[in-house]
């Protein structure tokens, strides 16, 4: 079974991003929600994870720190990493991909978005 | 000023408009602040700092029972299940995806900025002082307006003008 782990401050955008995933092909999938990064940091060291999505701007640790994290540490290193950001524009979005996020979309999201971003992911084995 | 609050009431207008579509499948109508004062059932309101490239402030104030609304589609929860918690979180977030869209939208696409973190806040009418812009809708009925508060208009003005 995929593991997904979401980190958004926000108990809404996880749901809606959790809705938008089920809905284009991961409806399977377990998810883990995390409220900041340190939290989706301890849940993707703890069990491995088929995807990570995070907001940028969260408490204790937002989703840029979250990131360096992730791609700093060898187990995690291709663990691909979603960010979903209020506060992005081209320069953020080009910045976050040479650090090594799988893709970067805006707030809002919805089911047509992911599927073009997440197509690479969709048939993937575990 | 005039041009850039011109400028400023378009984009709040269309982001807003993309954004309630988008998050909760609500449309919304242009409104007064004489509507709004007619409306006598509680309202919400969240605020968001802009901290880079200029300062600024967003308000949002959204009539509850709108809030409640689209909790229960977004959430297929029944009205009693609903928790102030959820609705207070559903307003922070609209804010947050609101001032992302609207900032990028106003400013250079190389240009970044930053935002902090929305605080739902009490009653707490923004100063004349301060308010750069305050625009009036209503969804369903119910009103909803958006402010932008800004300590030093100079500075805005200095900004968006260059």
């Amino acid at each position: 079974m995929k593991r997904i782990v979401i980190a958004d401050d926000s108990a809404t955008a996880r749901m809606m991003i959790r809705r938008c995933l089920e809905i284009v092909g991961f409806g399977e999938a377990e998810f883990v929600e995390a409220e900041n990064g340190r939290e989706a940091l301890t849940h993707v060291k703890q069990s491995p994870a088929f995807l990570l999505v995070s907001d940028l701007n969260m408490p204790i640790m937002d989703g840029e720190a979250l990131l360096k994290w992730v791609k700093a540490s060898p187990k995690l290193v291709d663990l691909p990493v979603l960010i979903i950001t209020s506060a992005g524009n081209p320069a953020k979005a080009e910045q976050l991909l040479n650090m090594g996020a799988f893709a970067v979309v805006n707030k809002p999201v919805n089911p047509a978005l992911l599927n073009d971003v997440l197509a690479p992911l969709l048939d993937k084995e575990d | 000023m005039d041009a850039i609050k011109q400028l400023f009431a378009e984009k709040l207008t269309e982001t807003l408009e993309e954004t309630l579509e988008n998050m909760a499948f609500l449309s919304i109508d242009p409104a007064t602040a004489e509507t709004a004062a007619e409306y006598s059932n509680p309202l919400k309101e969240v605020h968001l700092l802009v901290t880079a490239p200029v300062l600024m402030e967003l308000r949002l104030r959204m009539a509850e029972e709108l809030l409640f609304q689209v909790v229960e589609t977004m959430y297929i929860m029944d009205r009693t299940d609903v928790t102030e918690q959820l609705i207070n979180d559903l307003l922070s977030e609209i804010l947050n995806t609101l001032a992302g869209r609207f900032m990028a939208d106003i400013l250079p696409t190389n240009q970044t900025f930053s935002l902090g973190l929305p605080e739902v806040m009490e009653d707490n009418s923004p100063s004349e002082d301060n308010l750069l812009l305050q625009t009036f809708f209503q969804a369903d009925e119910h009103p909803l307006s958006v402010s932008i508060m800004a300590p030093d208009m100079d500075d805005i003005v200095e900004y968006f003008e260059a």
